[in-house]
């Protein structure tokens, strides 16, 4: 790791302040994708503010049919939590089956939507459930935010308040994990709001998280598992490393839907 | 003699265990010299180049930096020797130097070391060390190296291999073959492993200018070894100039028992700078610094007759040894193929064994080393016959064994089972494992829409061959015990094990005897733990050591009672006149005038005269789930021969763990090289080592024959899970694919991915 100097803002305004007037600043959430990376030396950054003590980034709201998540909601909070267990239960599963007891107690679900990791769960959540990405400055869409790998519509400093969730009528996560880190191979969520159903895949695509339009034309005629008999993702496009090829994930993908359809509630 | 409270046999909880679990442990890293300096060594990138280090300058000059070590400054300095070669193996042996000379041969090669204040100042002082590396081909793994033209790892080493030795008599094998009602052949890979114990290697070195004595601290598996070679051959001194320590040790698995680069290396940085200098590797480190396990391509080949029987067999070793050749990487192949017929009676027996450089990490010695690569190709291959044969495999097995008759029973890889009943454990774990009721449980999990499999694997191996201990026990002032032994516990419980011998004689509790192991100097010979030897080549030396002293401290506390030895007996920690409340404490012996220390203390030695040979039979069960292409371990039955039980939950403990190594080797561990002899897998994300959730409750028992070579019938247990494991599960998992997809052959880690090309490649999924 290399010498950088650490801020401890008490608000989001002053977080934001701090973070524009350092050169190379690096906002810090659960830590647990940064610091790694910095102790690799992969990263170098001037200054780190530290969004612990920043309240406004914190708690779990209901409002209507919408949960709200603080930025700073640790996995483990969102996996225990009895409101988001209630309104939508594959949104707690899903973080219950994030890495390990410790990541899960140190990681944020504003971390993990920022950083857009290509294998994160998170971000196939928001894209399924047409989340909206709550920032200090305004308000995203899911389908805009998340930009292909490690990249999301964030302009730099712009910090992450909350992420709103619709509530859906039927939902299901499923993932299969790499056995080593336990981030998602393939990570499919499967979403029904009324008539309208999304398909979101994670761990596959080399853009990062994308959506399943073909799948979702067949559940949109009747969300049963059976409708995706057929309905196969290219190869194309899906990454290939020493956990999976490309074609082995494209198979995961029909598995996981499917199953993500039939467990969903 | 009657059964002792704490003695041998009983299910002894761990004494060592409280200071572990609340975080007392001492290891390497724990301990923290007054002005200690830190070391970091530079590794190169690549893995086969040519390269230069034009300027250290600049790193010399950088904040808090005390020293800059690359080869030139070390010609002085030996290299690092290799003792492992066979006997009857001539080889021409590289130069394993401390820092790489010109040319770096894996990734992770040794290129420089960095000394300063902190290691985060020798880290960036590295950094600026001024290395050009020109990158040559490289030969990335044993089929890379031995293909027509490969780069050669060593110029004096035409074609990457080796050695080519051969065993058994090929003449009458071939003949055998040619009249075989059947022939059964497989290739088999045994996949390279990543040692991954939770502690990584660290070493402290010092140097007492006064004294001339240099002292390494470093977790190993016995410091007589590492003081032998780092004395005598690398830094050239007296042995009894170096002191080596060990102090808690977090995991050894065979990879912590070799000597490597950095010892020497803090030693000659403590002597220059005059001060401590401490190493400690990164888990990354760990991934190219520490000798590998395994790495094998085996063909083998069973002739039957119609019946079944084995009339001979062939195997062709190829035994991967990475870039340079660790302390006995020569042997471990070796000692595989002289293991290679295994529990059965074969008619005749042909091995050829080649070792194969290649620019990866270096190989050598781990867990079971040899017998478990030798017990994977013999149980795919007798499970394949029985396949071809149309025969259930226990049938083939039991047909074939060696039986309790023909012992004691010479192999045809010159080797002599003393005792054994191969069929015993076999029948006995056939009914653990309701091994009649699996076909239900197999349509069962076809319902389910899982598959099921079922897989046995019978095994046999060789431990606690060769040196001896010599050791001993002595009784303190205060009346408390100490014993010397020259093993090392590396967590497996030495502490309590060796306790219980002695307890086992002088009737005290465990806390009050203690154990000096790990220091040069306090115990003043030792052969270190290793091949599955601590408890039946110590515990055999310790028993006859409790024996001397017990005589010894009869005949004082005779003198001192004024009675007759014969009338003595030893109860609750005190001799006493047998039948009367006539006694003397072992704290009044020890403070009588008539004790001295020659008296109170009792050495022995015990040499093993022949190899043990630990056998048993493994039955795993796995569920494969034909969606995903995951397998779940879902029973697992063993019955083992361990010839006496010392300590059933440490016994227990021994065979979980090995087991669970088994298991992540069949299922998950996969050290992967690029083409370029980049390591990929070089980290815990992506490197599956096995966790709690992937692995069963095992259902074990001992079906115990006493060793006849062994004093206390003792045979080795520190390996013999992780050898009868691998073959077990991938018997299972080959078993469930069969009957799926009639798919007969998968090489090993069977990840959800191999498995879904498998089924792929069968038609599966059309
Ligand atoms: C061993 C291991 C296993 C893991 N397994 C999984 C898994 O299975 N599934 C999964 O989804 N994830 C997994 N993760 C990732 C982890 O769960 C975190 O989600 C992830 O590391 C990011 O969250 P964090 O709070 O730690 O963020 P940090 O590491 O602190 O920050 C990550 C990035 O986000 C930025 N950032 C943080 N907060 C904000 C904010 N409020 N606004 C704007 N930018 C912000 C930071 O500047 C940084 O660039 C794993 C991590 C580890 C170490």
């Amino acid at each position: 790791m290399f010498a950088f100097t650490y801020h401890r803002p008490h608000s989001l305004r002053s977080a934001s302040a701090m973070i524009h007037k350092v050169e190379e600043g690096k906002l810090l959430a659960g830590g647990q994708t940064l610091l790694p990376t910095m102790k690799q030396r992969l990263a170098a950054p001037s200054d780190i503010v530290d969004l612990m003590q920043v309240p406004e980034l914190k708690g779990i709201t209901v409002k209507g049919s919408t949960v709200i998540i603080g930025a700073m909601t640790t996995h483990d909070e969102v996996a225990t939590s009895a409101a988001v267990g209630e309104a939508i239960p594959a949104l707690a599963k899903l973080a219950g089956g994030i890495g390990d007891p410790q990541v899960r107690h140190k990681g944020t679900i504003g971390g993990s939507v920022a950083n857009n990791d290509p294998a994160a769960d998170y971000p196939a959540a928001c894209l399924a459930l047409n989340a909206t990405i709550i920032t200090n400055k305004r308000k995203i869409g899911a389908d805009a935010f998340f930009k292909g790998m490690f990249e999301t519509a964030l302009e730099p400093g712009e910090i992450i308040k909350a992420i709103a969730f619709p509530v859906p009528s039927k939902a299901n996560y499923q993932k299969f994990p790499n056995p080593a880190s336990r981030y998602a191979v393939v990570g499919v969520f499967v979403a029904k709001k009324g008539k309208d159903v999304r398909v979101a895949v994670t761990g596959a695509g080399q853009n990062g998280v994308f959506r399943a339009r073909t799948m979702e034309a067949a559940l949109a005629v009747k969300f049963n598992a059976k409708s995706l008999q057929g309905v196969s993702i290219p190869a194309d496009g899906l990454n290939t490393d020493i956990h999976a090829g490309a074609d082995y994930r494209a198979h995961l993908i029909g598995v996981m839907a499917k199953r993500a359809v039939a467990a969903a509630v | 003699m009657k059964v002792m409270k704490f003695g041998i046999g009983q299910p002894m909880r761990r004494v060592e265990d409280l200071r572990f679990i609340t975080g007392k442990g001492q290891y390497t890293d724990d301990i923290q010299p007054k002005r200690a300096t830190f070391a970091y060594v530079l590794r190169s990138p690549h893995a086969h180049a040519r390269f230069k280090i034009s300027d250290t300058a600049a790193a010399r000059a950088a904040p808090g930096v005390l020293l800059v070590l690359t080869a030139s400054d070390l010609a002085h300095l030996g290299t690092i020797p290799c003792n492992g070669v066979p006997d009857d193996v001539d080889m021409v042996l590289p130069d394993y130097p401390v820092l790489a000379r010109d040319i770096v041969r894996h990734v992770g090669d040794a290129v420089a070391l960095v000394v300063a204040e902190t290691l985060a100042e020798a880290r960036e002082a590295a950094e600026l060390l001024e290395v050009t590396y020109s990158s040559l081909p490289a030969a990335s793994g044993i089929t890379a190296a031995m293909a027509v033209g490969a780069p050669q790892v060593w110029p004096d080493v035409p074609g990457n291999v080796g050695y080519d030795t051969s065993m058994g008599d090929a003449v009458k094998t071939e003949a055998a073959f040619a009249k075989a009602a059947k022939v059964v052949s497989i290739d088999v890979v045994n996949n390279r492993v990543v040692a991954n114990y939770m502690e990584t290697r660290a070493a402290i070195g010092e140097y007492d200018a006064k004294r001339d004595v240099f002292t390494l601290t470093t977790g190993s598996q016995g410091v007589h070894g590492i003081r032998k070679t780092v004395a005598q051959t690398i830094l050239k001194i007296d042995t009894l100039k170096l002191h080596v320590k060990t102090p808690d040790v977090g995991g050894g698995f065979g990879t912590k028992g070799f000597v490597y680069r950095e010892y020497p290396l803090v030693l000659e940085a403590a002597k220059r700078i005059g001060r401590p200098v401490k190493w400690v590797a990164d888990r990354s480190e760990h991934f190219v610094s520490d000798a590998q396990g395994r790495d094998n391509i085996t063909t083998a080949h069973m002739a039957l007759d119609a019946r079944g029987r084995f009339l001979a067999m062939k195997v062709d070793i190829l035994g991967g040894v990475g870039a340079y050749l660790s302390a006995f990487a020569p042997y471990v192949p070796w000692l595989g193929m002289s293991m290679a017929t295994g529990c059965y009676d074969i008619g005749s027996f042909f091995g050829r064994t080649r070792i194969v450089y290649s620019h990866t990490v270096p190989v050598d010695a781990y867990r079971g080393a040899g017998r478990p690569e030798a017990a994977y190709v013999l149980e795919r291959l007798v499970d394949a016959c029985a396949r071809e044969m149309k025969m259930p495999p226990e049938k083939i097995r039991a047909l074939n064994f060696v039986t309790p008759k023909q012992m004691p029973y010479e192999t045809l890889t010159n080797r002599t089972y003393d005792v054994g009943d191969f069929a015993g454990a076999l029948k006995a774990a056939l009914a653990k494992a309701d091994y009649a009721g699996f076909s239900k449980r197999a349509k069962l999990a076809s319902k389910a829409g899982k598959l099921r499999g079922i897989g046995i694997a019978s095994y046999i191996e060789c431990t606690a061959w060769g040196d001896g201990e010599e050791g001993s026990v002595e009784l303190r002032p205060d009346g408390t015990f100490l014993m010397r032994v020259g093993t090392q516990s590396n967590g497996q419980g030495h502490e309590t094990a060796y306790a219980q011998v002695v307890a086992h004689y002088l009737d005290v509790p465990l806390e009050r005897i203690a154990l000096i192991q790990g220091d040069s100097v306090q115990v003043p010979t030792g052969n270190g733990t290793g091949g599955s030897r601590s408890i039946p080549v110590g515990a055999a030396m310790l028993t006859r050591a409790s024996v001397i002293l017990v005589k010894q401290l009869k005949d004082l506390a005779s003198d001192i009672l004024e009675t007759a030895v014969t009338d003595l007996e030893i109860e609750d920690g005190a001799i006493r006149v047998a039948g009367t409340d006539r006694q003397v404490t072992y704290g009044q012996i020890a403070a009588s005038p008539k004790a001295s220390k020659a008296k109170l203390k009792a050495t022995a030695e015990f040499v093993p005269p022949e190899a043990t040979y630990p056998n048993g039979t493994h039955i795993c069960e796995v569920e494969i789930d034909p969606q995903t292409g995951e397998t779940s371990v879902v029973g697992y039955h063993l019955v083992d021969d361990f010839g006496m039980t010392l300590n059933p939950l440490l016994l227990a403990g021994q065979v979980h763990g090995g087991i669970g190594q088994g298991i992540g080797q069949a299922l998950m561990e996969n050290t992967v090289f690029d083409g370029e002899g980049q390591l990929i897998s070089a980290s815990l994300m992506d490197y599956a080592l096995p966790r709690a959730d992937h692995l069963p409750s095992y259902d074990f028992e001992t079906r115990n024959v006493p060793s006849t070579t062994n004093p206390m019938g003792l045979k080795g247990a520190g390996e013999a899970g992780s050898i009868g494991s691998s073959p077990a599960v991938m018997n299972a998992v080959i078993d469930a694919l069969y009957r799926g997809y009639g798919i007969t052959t998968l090489d090993m880690p069977a990840t959800p991915h191999k498995i879904f090309e498998a089924i792929r490649d069968a038609g599966g999924y059309r």
